[in-house]
């Protein structure tokens, strides 16, 4: 059965005597398959009436009661029921196996241990077809008449509602999916949507989307969401992308969200921020793993475990002299290799690949190819100030907007 | 050297205004300017030429109306970020919008068949024969979409747009009667003759048609502005339509002012701009036969790819020009359907091209009351628009431009058919 065929149904009562016309249908989306809680009745003395799914007798040309409507107590709709025609029907949903954003046409509905569930969404032309009561064109036009089914476990509905746009919808399924996924979804939807799918995200998670969404949407994003939660997602991408995109920002923006955030983050931003975009310091970032020299190989892998958390890669450690100046690199292999007890500064590199904090971008990108590194330590008179790491460097090379090569033009 | 200075024109308010302001320019201005397309242009022209300065009054309230819609438009793309197609589906369901897109689509194939006879008529002026300049065009019009981004089309869109200036210089040099121009702007003389009727209706039509509503609001979508930024693209919308009309009104000028005194008889773009020589000289004839071209190229670059994506998001199907054709076949089916149907029609010898621009300026205006009525239902739904829904005044002068549209379609049909 599709949820079409039930649109705008005659709903009798036992006598024979008609009531009204179907209007929607309630579901609980508890359930993996969503169970049908009640239906919502267009009743002829123009109320709305919704009855409970257990005192439907029969579905056929029309849907008949059990006992009659006014013995009937009514279903209260609770808040995380879906209104199947209202809120999904012809709507967009996410679909998580494919990544995409598809249009529903139809809903399947099934018939199980008593109950009636919803179990998938038809996304296909046939769908249309029987919407438009045009399926008998199907065959002679030699389009397929078979459904085009989504499983309902695999779709996440987008609840749009401009009203409802604080609302933290639980996305639970879109949650599973790895940032850059959610991010390609993101790009693909409206302001409102995407900014509901950010709120539903926790901080962290919601950090690592907005890092891979196109720059120009980020600039959007970050406009739209509030000033508050703005500042948290920033305080919580690592310092080179968010220190891109309050550049991109208009000034009292960026000034107004730098306030907003930790202190030691902003701190850390506003210095980035001072270095031109192009340059290695523009694109560096300030978390790195730094010990001072002196230190035995054991005592360097210990402050590593207190450092990790809050670096982009450990696999470099980088060694300061006592007053700061970068002397030396040891990778967290030759640490391991080492016996525990040997000095660092025994075994370091001290011929370190570097840049300069004004080196030009692509410069960075092919010294970073070229010695095969993961990572490169960006300097300013001797000092190390932050580290351009692998995949920074491809995104120099390969910016996201090709990385993704849409070149979507009128629609979207 | 001081550079402060520099510094401090740059952060003074004004001049951050107008920097945004052009950052965020451009689908309103090229809509309006798609607007002036072949069919436009040939109207206008015989406007001119027939009636002489007596039509130029309805430019007036065809700015007011164009630049409220425009504005709608804007508005409701910035604020739901979905495009018109989309918000009729999930306002009215599928029904509604099918007949919509079948309309729509039909309706716009004829824009597109009048774009590209366009494109063969200003060849024809330049000598060029229409089986090469055809094809060529239908080529161009190829590589700008699957080889263009948004940003780079949009550059070239906003460069074509000020070609449109050599109308306004083709409108001074064929040295108009300002005088009497103004006069009658501001004192209309209305005739209930049947002609003068079915040219208003004719400039009405082609100045406000359906697609544009379609167009403006995808761009903007596409475009991606922020709601911070919506007064600025309010701007674009309204500053489009006053350019718009105002080429318009120029090229109105151009011809009242030759080729209506001396009685010559036009039926064409060709025939103007041959008739514009010897009476406002070479240039003139040369300018205007060159913005009919570039009008003409640059309509046939949006129509038909936007129409493909309107016709496929709104029913679900899949859509986008970096898709191949085995994921997107109603996709590319629709957009190279439309442009090689086009082509292939135009190089028909003795097809009945002015009947079926006729009709399609007719599916134009049977269409577009219905889908203002659509606007103004989606942009009065406060669950959509939130704060942003209608004030009195828009719903005022959209409702009179639905009902004036409508009656003026009636007329049109009504004439059609007494004929």
């Amino acid at each position: 059965m599709y949820l079409s065929d039930l649109i705008k149904k005659p709903v009798i009562n036992p006598s024979g005597e008609k009531i009204g016309k179907l209007k929607d249908v309630i579901v609980s989306s508890e359930t993996a398959y969503p169970i049908i809680k009640a239906i919502m009745v267009n009743t002829s003395g123009k109320t709305v009436k919704n009855i409970p799914c257990n005192y439907i007798g029969d579905i056929g040309k029309k849907i008949i009661l059990k006992i009659p409507i006014n013995d009937i107590e009514e279903y209260t709709i609770l808040n995380n029921d879906i209104k199947l025609i209202h809120n999904v029907l012809d709507r967009q949903v996410v679909d998580i196996e494919d990544k995409k954003i598809r249009r529903v046409n139809d809903l399947k509905l099934s018939a199980k241990n008593g109950h009636y569930h919803v179990i998938g969404v038809d996304i296909g032309i046939h769908g249309i077809l029987k919407r438009l009561s045009l399926t008998r064109i199907a065959k002679p036009l030699g389009i397929d008449s078979r459904e085009d089914l989504i499983s309902w476990k695999d779709i996440d509905a987008l609840n749009s509602d401009y009203s409802n746009l604080k609302l933290k919808v639980p996305k639970q399924k879109l949650k599973k999916l790895h940032p850059a996924d959610i991010a390609d979804i993101v790009d693909q939807l409206g302001l409102n949507e995407s900014i509901t799918i950010l709120n539903s995200l926790d901080d962290e998670a919601a950090a690592d989307t907005l890092e891979e969404v196109s720059p120009e949407r980020q600039v959007i994003l970050l406009e739209g969401m509030e000033s508050q939660r703005a500042a948290e997602l920033l305080d919580e991408m690592s310092p080179d992308d968010a220190a891109d995109l309050l550049a991109d920002l208009p000034d009292d923006k960026a000034e107004e969200l730098l306030d907003l955030m930790e202190p030691e983050e902003s701190e850390d931003l506003r210095k980035l921020l001072e270095y031109p975009e192009n340059t290695a310091g523009g694109v560096m970032t300030t978390e790195f793993a730094a010990v001072e020299e002196g230190l035995t190989a054991q005592q360097v892998l210990d402050s590593l475990r207190e450092m990790a958390k809050n670096v982009e890669t450990i696999y470099y450690v980088y060694v300061l002299s006592k007053n700061g100046d970068l002397v030396g690199v040891v990778s967290i292999r030759e640490i391991i290799l080492s016996d525990p007890d040997i000095n660092i500064s025994d075994f370091m590199q001290t011929d370190v690949i570097k840049v300069d904090v004004m080196e030009e971008q692509h410069e960075v990108a092919q010294k970073i190819a070229k010695y095969n590194l993961i990572a490169l330590p960006v300097v300013e008179k001797d000092k190390i100030r932050g580290i351009i790491t692998v995949d920074d460097a491809i995104d120099i090379v390969l910016p996201t907007a090709w990385k993704k090569r849409v070149p979507r033009m009128f629609g979207r | 050297m001081d550079y402060s200075i520099f510094r401090r024109v740059f952060k003074s308010p004004a001049v951050i205004s107008f920097i945004i302001f052009l950052s965020v320019m451009g689908p309103g201005i090229i809509t309006a300017n798609v607007d002036n397309d072949a069919g436009g242009i040939t109207t206008y022209s015989l406007a001119g030429s027939q009636f002489g300065y007596d039509l130029l009054w309805t430019f007036i309230p065809m700015i007011i109306a164009l630049a409220v819609i425009q504005e709608m438009g804007v508005r409701m793309g910035i604020v739901s970020g979905k495009g018109l197609a989309d918000l009729i589906r999930e306002k009215v369901g599928i029904k509604l919008t099918f007949l919509m897109m079948v309309a729509l689509l039909l309706a716009n194939f004829g824009n597109v068949l009048a774009e590209f006879s366009g494109i063969a008529v200003s060849a024809g002026i330049f000598n060029v024969p229409r089986f090469i300049a055809l094809p060529l065009a239908a080529f161009f019009v190829w590589l700008l979409v699957v080889k263009g981004t948004y940003k780079s089309v949009e550059k070239i869109f906003l460069m074509a747009s000020a070609l449109y200036f050599s109308y306004i210089i083709a409108g001074f040099l064929a040295q108009p009667d300002w005088g009497l121009a103004a006069q009658s702007m501001i004192m209309p003389q209305i005739s209930l003759d049947a002609a003068y009727i079915t040219m208003v209706i004719g400039l009405v039509g082609t100045t406000i048609a359906p697609w544009m509503m379609f167009y403006i609001q995808s761009s903007v979508v596409e475009k991606g502005i922020s709601l911070k930024n919506l007064k600025y693209s309010k701007m674009d919308a309204v500053l489009g339509a006053i350019v718009v009309n105002i080429v318009a009104f120029f090229i109105v000028i151009a011809c009242a002012a030759t080729i209506h005194p001396t009685g010559i008889q036009v039926n064409n773009v060709a025939d103007v701009s041959m008739a514009l020589a010897p009476l406002a000289g070479q240039y003139a004839s040369i300018l205007f036969a060159f913005g009919f071209l570039n009008a003409s190229l640059f309509a046939a670059s949006i129509l038909p790819l936007s129409t493909a994506y309107y016709v496929c998001e709104s029913l679900g199907f899949e859509a986008g020009v970096s898709k191949s054709f085995r994921e997107a076949p109603v996709f590319h089916g629709l957009y190279l359907g439309l442009i090689i149907a086009a082509v292939i029609i135009i190089l028909i010898p003795s097809v009945p091209l002015l009947s079926i621009l006729y009709l399609s300026q007719v599916a134009n205006g049977i269409l577009l009351p219905f889908v203002l009525i659509l606007m103004l239902l989606i942009i009065n739904d406060k669950k959509i628009m939130g704060e942003h829904v209608n004030t009195k005044l828009f719903n005022v002068i959209a409702v009179a431009t639905v009902i004036i549209v409508m009656g003026l379609s009636i007329g049109l049909l009504v004439t059609t058919f007494l004929r």
